[in-house]
Protein backbone atom coordinates (compact mmCIF):
# COMPACT_ATOMS: atom_id res chain seq x y z
CA UNK A 1 0.00 0.00 0.00
CA UNK A 2 1.46 3.35 -0.96
CA UNK A 3 0.96 6.33 1.25
CA UNK A 4 -0.89 9.28 -0.19
CA UNK A 5 1.47 12.20 -0.82
CA UNK A 6 0.88 14.59 2.00
CA UNK A 7 0.46 17.67 -0.14
CA UNK A 8 -2.45 15.89 -1.84
CA UNK A 9 -3.87 14.47 1.34
CA UNK A 10 -7.27 15.74 2.30
CA UNK A 11 -7.71 17.74 5.47
CA UNK A 12 -9.57 14.78 6.95
CA UNK A 13 -6.63 12.49 6.19
CA UNK A 14 -4.29 14.96 7.88
CA UNK A 15 -6.57 15.00 10.91
CA UNK A 16 -6.41 11.22 11.05
CA UNK A 17 -2.64 11.44 10.85
CA UNK A 18 -2.55 13.96 13.68
CA UNK A 19 -4.73 11.71 15.80
CA UNK A 20 -2.19 8.96 15.17
CA UNK A 21 0.66 11.21 16.28
CA UNK A 22 2.05 12.20 12.88
CA UNK A 23 3.80 15.52 13.41
CA UNK A 24 4.28 16.07 9.68
CA UNK A 25 0.53 15.88 9.21
CA UNK A 26 0.17 18.46 11.93
CA UNK A 27 2.68 20.77 10.25
CA UNK A 28 0.92 20.39 6.91
CA UNK A 29 -2.48 21.15 8.36
CA UNK A 30 -1.10 24.18 10.16
CA UNK A 31 0.46 25.56 6.97
CA UNK A 32 -2.68 24.86 4.98
CA UNK A 33 -5.24 26.26 7.41
CA UNK A 34 -3.44 28.79 9.59
CA UNK A 35 -4.68 31.74 7.54
CA UNK A 36 -8.29 30.53 7.70
CA UNK A 37 -8.11 30.34 11.47
CA UNK A 38 -6.18 33.59 11.85
CA UNK A 39 -8.60 35.45 9.58
CA UNK A 40 -11.62 34.39 11.60
CA UNK A 41 -9.88 35.34 14.83
CA UNK A 42 -8.62 38.66 13.51
CA UNK A 43 -11.92 39.77 12.03
CA UNK A 44 -13.82 38.72 15.11
CA UNK A 45 -11.51 40.35 17.64
CA UNK A 46 -9.95 43.16 15.62
CA UNK A 47 -6.60 42.62 17.30
CA UNK A 48 -3.64 40.87 15.65
CA UNK A 49 -2.13 39.90 19.01
CA UNK A 50 -5.37 38.29 20.17
CA UNK A 51 -5.76 36.62 16.79
CA UNK A 52 -2.32 35.05 17.20
CA UNK A 53 -3.24 33.76 20.64
CA UNK A 54 -6.48 32.34 19.32
CA UNK A 55 -4.74 30.68 16.37
CA UNK A 56 -2.22 29.04 18.65
CA UNK A 57 -4.97 27.88 20.99
CA UNK A 58 -6.90 26.40 18.07
CA UNK A 59 -3.96 24.31 16.91
CA UNK A 60 -3.20 23.24 20.46
CA UNK A 61 -6.81 22.06 20.59
CA UNK A 62 -6.26 20.19 17.30
CA UNK A 63 -3.34 18.41 18.94
CA UNK A 64 -5.47 17.31 21.85
CA UNK A 65 -8.81 16.79 20.18
CA UNK A 66 -8.01 15.50 16.69
CA UNK A 67 -9.67 12.19 17.55
CA UNK A 68 -12.94 13.98 18.20
CA UNK A 69 -13.22 15.34 14.68
CA UNK A 70 -16.09 13.64 12.81
CA UNK A 71 -15.56 13.84 9.03
CA UNK A 72 -19.26 13.29 8.28
CA UNK A 73 -20.40 16.20 10.38
CA UNK A 74 -18.46 19.11 8.91
CA UNK A 75 -15.36 19.96 6.94
CA UNK A 76 -12.09 20.39 8.77
CA UNK A 77 -12.12 24.08 7.89
CA UNK A 78 -15.54 24.50 9.44
CA UNK A 79 -14.42 22.55 12.50
CA UNK A 80 -11.35 24.75 12.89
CA UNK A 81 -13.37 27.92 12.33
CA UNK A 82 -15.83 26.76 14.97
CA UNK A 83 -13.03 26.35 17.50
CA UNK A 84 -11.58 29.72 16.48
CA UNK A 85 -14.96 31.36 16.87
CA UNK A 86 -15.41 29.88 20.35
CA UNK A 87 -11.92 30.90 21.42
CA UNK A 88 -12.38 34.39 20.03
CA UNK A 89 -15.69 34.80 21.85
CA UNK A 90 -14.08 33.61 25.04
CA UNK A 91 -11.26 36.11 24.63
CA UNK A 92 -13.71 38.93 24.02
CA UNK A 93 -15.88 37.95 26.95
CA UNK A 94 -12.87 37.42 29.20
CA UNK A 95 -11.38 40.74 28.36
CA UNK A 96 -14.82 42.29 28.78
CA UNK A 97 -14.04 45.08 26.46
CA UNK A 98 -15.27 46.60 23.30
CA UNK A 99 -13.16 46.06 20.23
CA UNK A 100 -10.91 49.03 19.78
CA UNK A 101 -11.39 49.92 16.17
CA UNK A 102 -8.26 51.96 15.89
CA UNK A 103 -6.07 49.33 17.51
CA UNK A 104 -4.12 46.72 15.65
CA UNK A 105 -3.54 48.67 12.52
CA UNK A 106 -1.65 46.37 10.22
CA UNK A 107 -0.77 48.97 7.67
CA UNK A 108 2.91 48.44 8.37
CA UNK A 109 2.63 44.77 7.47
CA UNK A 110 0.97 45.27 4.13
CA UNK A 111 2.93 45.21 0.96
CA UNK A 112 2.72 48.48 -0.95
CA UNK A 113 0.78 47.81 -4.11
CA UNK A 114 1.46 49.29 -7.48
CA UNK A 115 -1.21 51.86 -8.24
CA UNK A 116 -2.03 52.36 -11.87
CA UNK A 117 -5.16 54.19 -10.70
CA UNK A 118 -4.21 55.89 -7.43
CA UNK A 119 -7.64 57.42 -6.86
CA UNK A 120 -9.41 54.13 -7.46
CA UNK A 121 -6.92 52.19 -5.32
CA UNK A 122 -7.23 54.68 -2.52
CA UNK A 123 -11.00 54.55 -2.67
CA UNK A 124 -10.89 50.76 -2.62
CA UNK A 125 -8.57 50.80 0.36
CA UNK A 126 -10.91 53.19 2.13
CA UNK A 127 -13.82 50.89 1.40
CA UNK A 128 -11.97 47.87 2.74
CA UNK A 129 -11.09 49.76 5.90
CA UNK A 130 -14.65 50.99 6.27
CA UNK A 131 -15.90 47.45 5.82
CA UNK A 132 -13.48 46.17 8.43
CA UNK A 133 -14.67 48.76 10.92
CA UNK A 134 -18.29 48.10 10.12
CA UNK A 135 -17.85 44.35 10.65
CA UNK A 136 -16.11 44.90 13.97
CA UNK A 137 -18.94 47.20 15.05
CA UNK A 138 -21.56 44.50 14.45
CA UNK A 139 -22.98 42.61 17.42
CA UNK A 140 -20.99 39.43 17.82
CA UNK A 141 -23.73 37.05 16.61
CA UNK A 142 -23.96 38.94 13.34
CA UNK A 143 -20.24 39.52 13.07
CA UNK A 144 -19.47 35.82 13.19
CA UNK A 145 -21.84 34.86 10.37
CA UNK A 146 -20.43 37.58 8.13
CA UNK A 147 -16.90 36.44 8.87
CA UNK A 148 -17.68 32.76 8.30
CA UNK A 149 -20.02 33.04 5.30
CA UNK A 150 -18.80 36.11 3.43
CA UNK A 151 -15.12 36.38 4.28
CA UNK A 152 -14.33 32.74 4.93
CA UNK A 153 -16.80 31.60 2.27
CA UNK A 154 -18.12 28.67 4.27
CA UNK A 155 -21.35 27.11 3.07
CA UNK A 156 -24.41 27.69 5.20
CA UNK A 157 -24.22 24.08 6.33
CA UNK A 158 -20.60 24.40 7.39
CA UNK A 159 -21.24 27.74 9.06
CA UNK A 160 -24.12 26.17 10.96
CA UNK A 161 -21.82 23.38 12.09
CA UNK A 162 -19.17 25.88 13.16
CA UNK A 163 -21.70 27.98 15.05
CA UNK A 164 -23.60 24.98 16.38
CA UNK A 165 -26.92 26.31 15.22
CA UNK A 166 -29.52 25.61 12.53
CA UNK A 167 -28.96 26.49 8.89
CA UNK A 168 -32.03 28.69 9.00
CA UNK A 169 -30.49 30.65 11.83
CA UNK A 170 -27.38 31.25 9.75
CA UNK A 171 -29.48 32.48 6.83
CA UNK A 172 -31.54 34.86 8.89
CA UNK A 173 -28.57 36.23 10.81
CA UNK A 174 -26.59 36.73 7.64
CA UNK A 175 -29.48 38.59 6.04
CA UNK A 176 -29.81 40.82 9.07
CA UNK A 177 -26.04 41.28 9.29
CA UNK A 178 -25.76 42.42 5.66
CA UNK A 179 -28.52 44.94 6.21
CA UNK A 180 -26.75 46.27 9.28
CA UNK A 181 -23.49 46.44 7.37
CA UNK A 182 -25.09 48.32 4.50
CA UNK A 183 -26.55 50.82 6.93
CA UNK A 184 -23.24 51.28 8.71
CA UNK A 185 -21.42 51.74 5.41
CA UNK A 186 -23.95 54.33 4.30
CA UNK A 187 -23.63 56.31 7.49
CA UNK A 188 -19.99 55.65 8.11
CA UNK A 189 -16.88 56.97 6.59
CA UNK A 190 -17.39 55.23 3.29
CA UNK A 191 -16.00 57.49 0.60
CA UNK A 192 -16.61 56.58 -3.00
CA UNK A 193 -14.22 56.78 -5.88
CA UNK A 194 -15.84 59.96 -7.12
CA UNK A 195 -15.29 61.73 -3.83
CA UNK A 196 -11.65 60.69 -3.73
CA UNK A 197 -11.15 61.89 -7.27
CA UNK A 198 -12.68 65.22 -6.32
CA UNK A 199 -10.21 65.52 -3.45
CA UNK A 200 -7.25 64.71 -5.69
CA UNK A 201 -8.32 66.99 -8.48
CA UNK B 1 -21.65 50.56 -1.81
CA UNK B 2 -23.02 48.35 -4.55
CA UNK B 3 -23.16 44.56 -4.20
CA UNK B 4 -20.19 44.28 -6.55
CA UNK B 5 -18.20 46.78 -4.52
CA UNK B 6 -19.14 44.89 -1.38
CA UNK B 7 -17.94 41.61 -2.85
CA UNK B 8 -14.69 43.20 -3.96
CA UNK B 9 -14.15 44.79 -0.56
CA UNK B 10 -14.85 41.45 1.12
CA UNK B 11 -12.29 39.72 -1.08
CA UNK B 12 -9.70 42.42 -0.42
CA UNK B 13 -10.35 42.35 3.31
CA UNK B 14 -10.04 38.56 3.41
CA UNK B 15 -6.76 38.76 1.49
CA UNK B 16 -5.35 41.39 3.82
CA UNK B 17 -6.18 39.36 6.91
CA UNK B 18 -3.46 36.75 6.40
CA UNK B 19 -1.09 35.78 9.16
CA UNK B 20 2.30 37.54 8.77
CA UNK B 21 4.98 35.08 7.65
CA UNK B 22 7.27 35.77 10.61
CA UNK B 23 4.48 35.06 13.06
CA UNK B 24 3.53 31.90 11.19
CA UNK B 25 7.10 30.56 11.26
CA UNK B 26 7.54 31.24 14.96
CA UNK B 27 4.19 29.74 15.84
CA UNK B 28 4.82 26.64 13.74
CA UNK B 29 8.07 26.05 15.59
CA UNK B 30 6.41 26.41 18.98
CA UNK B 31 3.55 24.14 18.02
CA UNK B 32 5.88 21.50 16.63
CA UNK B 33 7.80 21.45 19.89
CA UNK B 34 4.55 21.15 21.80
CA UNK B 35 3.41 18.34 19.52
CA UNK B 36 6.59 16.39 20.13
CA UNK B 37 6.24 16.92 23.87
CA UNK B 38 2.63 15.80 24.10
CA UNK B 39 1.76 14.12 27.38
CA UNK B 40 3.89 16.62 29.24
CA UNK B 41 2.04 19.65 30.59
CA UNK B 42 2.49 22.55 28.18
CA UNK B 43 4.76 25.25 29.50
CA UNK B 44 2.97 28.54 29.78
CA UNK B 45 3.58 30.24 26.48
CA UNK B 46 4.73 33.80 26.62
CA UNK B 47 1.72 36.04 26.41
CA UNK B 48 1.73 39.64 25.54
CA UNK B 49 1.19 42.26 28.13
CA UNK B 50 -2.50 42.46 28.76
CA UNK B 51 -3.24 38.82 28.11
CA UNK B 52 -2.42 37.93 31.72
CA UNK B 53 -2.54 41.15 33.60
CA UNK B 54 -1.16 41.71 37.09
CA UNK B 55 -4.67 41.67 38.56
CA UNK B 56 -5.18 38.14 37.28
CA UNK B 57 -1.87 37.00 38.71
CA UNK B 58 -2.64 38.66 42.04
CA UNK B 59 -6.09 37.09 42.09
CA UNK B 60 -4.57 33.69 41.38
CA UNK B 61 -2.01 34.16 44.14
CA UNK B 62 -4.70 35.29 46.57
CA UNK B 63 -6.87 32.30 45.70
CA UNK B 64 -3.92 29.99 46.23
CA UNK B 65 -3.08 31.51 49.60
CA UNK B 66 -6.71 31.29 50.69
CA UNK B 67 -6.90 27.66 49.62
CA UNK B 68 -3.72 26.82 51.53
CA UNK B 69 -4.98 28.70 54.58
CA UNK B 70 -8.31 26.91 54.44
CA UNK B 71 -6.55 23.57 54.16
CA UNK B 72 -4.31 24.31 57.14
CA UNK B 73 -7.22 25.58 59.21
CA UNK B 74 -9.16 22.44 58.39
CA UNK B 75 -6.29 20.19 59.40
CA UNK B 76 -5.68 22.10 62.63
CA UNK B 77 -9.34 22.02 63.51
CA UNK B 78 -9.31 18.28 63.13
CA UNK B 79 -6.16 17.92 65.18
CA UNK B 80 -7.77 19.70 68.17
CA UNK B 81 -10.87 17.55 68.32
CA UNK B 82 -11.25 14.29 70.27
CA UNK B 83 -11.82 12.48 66.98
CA UNK B 84 -8.37 13.44 65.84
CA UNK B 85 -6.76 10.06 66.44
CA UNK B 86 -9.53 8.23 64.65
CA UNK B 87 -9.40 10.66 61.76
CA UNK B 88 -5.67 10.36 61.45
CA UNK B 89 -5.75 6.59 61.57
CA UNK B 90 -8.44 6.58 58.93
CA UNK B 91 -6.15 8.27 56.46
CA UNK B 92 -4.59 5.95 53.90
CA UNK B 93 -1.21 4.93 55.20
CA UNK B 94 1.35 3.02 53.21
CA UNK B 95 1.85 -0.54 54.47
CA UNK B 96 5.53 0.06 55.03
CA UNK B 97 4.73 3.00 57.26
CA UNK B 98 2.36 0.98 59.42
CA UNK B 99 4.85 -1.81 59.81
CA UNK B 100 7.86 0.35 60.44
CA UNK B 101 6.69 3.23 62.58
CA UNK B 102 6.49 3.51 66.31
CA UNK B 103 3.99 5.94 67.78
CA UNK B 104 5.41 9.43 67.86
CA UNK B 105 6.30 10.78 71.28
CA UNK B 106 3.42 13.21 71.27
CA UNK B 107 0.92 10.47 70.53
CA UNK B 108 2.38 8.22 73.24
CA UNK B 109 2.19 11.01 75.75
CA UNK B 110 -1.41 11.64 74.91
CA UNK B 111 -2.34 8.04 75.60
CA UNK B 112 -0.09 7.32 78.61
CA UNK B 113 1.21 10.59 80.00
CA UNK B 114 3.22 8.97 82.77
CA UNK B 115 5.31 6.82 80.47
CA UNK B 116 8.46 8.45 79.19
CA UNK B 117 8.54 7.97 75.45
CA UNK B 118 11.45 6.06 74.10
CA UNK B 119 13.62 7.91 71.67
CA UNK B 120 12.73 6.87 68.20
CA UNK B 121 15.29 4.75 66.44
CA UNK B 122 16.76 6.30 63.37
CA UNK B 123 16.06 4.12 60.41
CA UNK B 124 15.35 4.73 56.78
CA UNK B 125 11.74 5.63 56.48
CA UNK B 126 9.46 5.54 53.52
CA UNK B 127 8.70 8.79 51.73
CA UNK B 128 5.86 10.82 53.10
CA UNK B 129 4.16 10.79 49.77
CA UNK B 130 4.89 9.15 46.49
CA UNK B 131 2.75 10.58 43.73
CA UNK B 132 4.31 11.06 40.32
CA UNK B 133 3.19 13.76 37.95
CA UNK B 134 0.25 16.08 38.33
CA UNK B 135 -2.71 15.01 40.43
CA UNK B 136 -6.02 16.77 39.82
CA UNK B 137 -7.17 18.75 42.84
CA UNK B 138 -10.65 17.81 44.06
CA UNK B 139 -12.14 21.19 43.23
CA UNK B 140 -10.98 21.01 39.61
CA UNK B 141 -13.90 18.77 38.67
CA UNK B 142 -16.29 21.69 39.06
CA UNK B 143 -14.18 24.11 37.03
CA UNK B 144 -14.23 24.76 33.27
CA UNK B 145 -12.01 22.59 31.14
CA UNK B 146 -8.34 23.45 31.31
CA UNK B 147 -7.16 25.28 28.21
CA UNK B 148 -4.09 27.22 29.16
CA UNK B 149 -2.45 28.47 32.25
CA UNK B 150 0.72 28.58 34.23
CA UNK B 151 2.60 26.57 36.78
CA UNK B 152 3.46 28.15 40.10
CA UNK B 153 5.98 26.57 42.46
CA UNK B 154 5.04 26.86 46.10
CA UNK B 155 6.17 25.45 49.43
CA UNK B 156 3.26 23.91 51.27
CA UNK B 157 3.05 22.39 54.71
CA UNK B 158 2.48 18.67 54.22
CA UNK B 159 -0.60 19.05 56.37
CA UNK B 160 -2.23 21.07 53.61
CA UNK B 161 -1.79 18.39 51.00
CA UNK B 162 -4.91 16.35 51.81
CA UNK B 163 -7.03 19.36 50.92
CA UNK B 164 -5.48 19.09 47.45
CA UNK B 165 -6.32 15.40 47.21
CA UNK B 166 -2.80 14.18 48.03
CA UNK B 167 -2.65 11.48 50.67
CA UNK B 168 0.06 11.77 53.28
CA UNK B 169 1.21 9.88 56.27
CA UNK B 170 -0.54 11.23 59.38
CA UNK B 171 2.84 11.69 61.01
CA UNK B 172 4.04 14.21 58.50
CA UNK B 173 2.18 17.32 59.50
CA UNK B 174 5.09 19.75 59.78
CA UNK B 175 7.04 19.00 56.66
CA UNK B 176 7.34 21.81 54.13
CA UNK B 177 6.81 20.27 50.72
CA UNK B 178 7.63 21.93 47.44
CA UNK B 179 4.94 21.55 44.87
CA UNK B 180 4.04 22.82 41.44
CA UNK B 181 0.47 24.04 41.23
CA UNK B 182 -1.10 24.19 37.80
CA UNK B 183 -3.38 27.23 37.51
CA UNK B 184 -5.93 27.36 34.73
CA UNK B 185 -6.88 30.22 32.48
CA UNK B 186 -9.09 31.57 35.29
CA UNK B 187 -6.31 31.49 37.88
CA UNK B 188 -7.80 28.59 39.80
CA UNK B 189 -5.81 25.50 40.71
CA UNK B 190 -6.37 22.45 38.51
CA UNK B 191 -3.65 20.05 39.55
CA UNK B 192 -0.70 19.68 41.86
CA UNK B 193 2.62 17.94 41.45
CA UNK B 194 5.06 17.33 44.25
CA UNK B 195 8.53 18.44 43.40
CA UNK B 196 10.56 16.66 46.04
CA UNK B 197 9.17 13.24 46.88
CA UNK B 198 12.30 12.08 48.63
CA UNK B 199 11.65 13.93 51.88
CA UNK B 200 11.18 11.54 54.69
CA UNK B 201 9.42 11.66 57.94
CA UNK B 202 11.59 12.72 60.82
Amino acid sequence: MTAEPREQASDAALMAGIAAGDRHAFADLFRRRRNDVYRVALLMTGRPATAEDVTQDVFLAVMREARRYEPGRSTVTAWLCGIARNQARRQLEGENRMVALGDGDESGEREPASMPDPAGELAAARQVEALRRAILALPIRYREVVVLCDLQELSYVDAAAALDCAVGTVRSRLHRARNLLAAKMRHGEGVGTAAIKRCLA
Amino acid sequence: MTPDEYQQAVRDLARSAAMPEGVAARMEGELQRAFEGQGVPMPARPRRAGSLDPATVLAAAAALILAIGAGLWHVRQRSTTPNDVTASVALPVPTATVAGLKPRPAESAAVTPSVKPRPAKRRPLPPVIQPAGFVPVPTAARLPQFESGLIVRVALPAAALPSYGVDISPAATDQPIEADVLLGQDGLARAIRLVNTSRSQQ
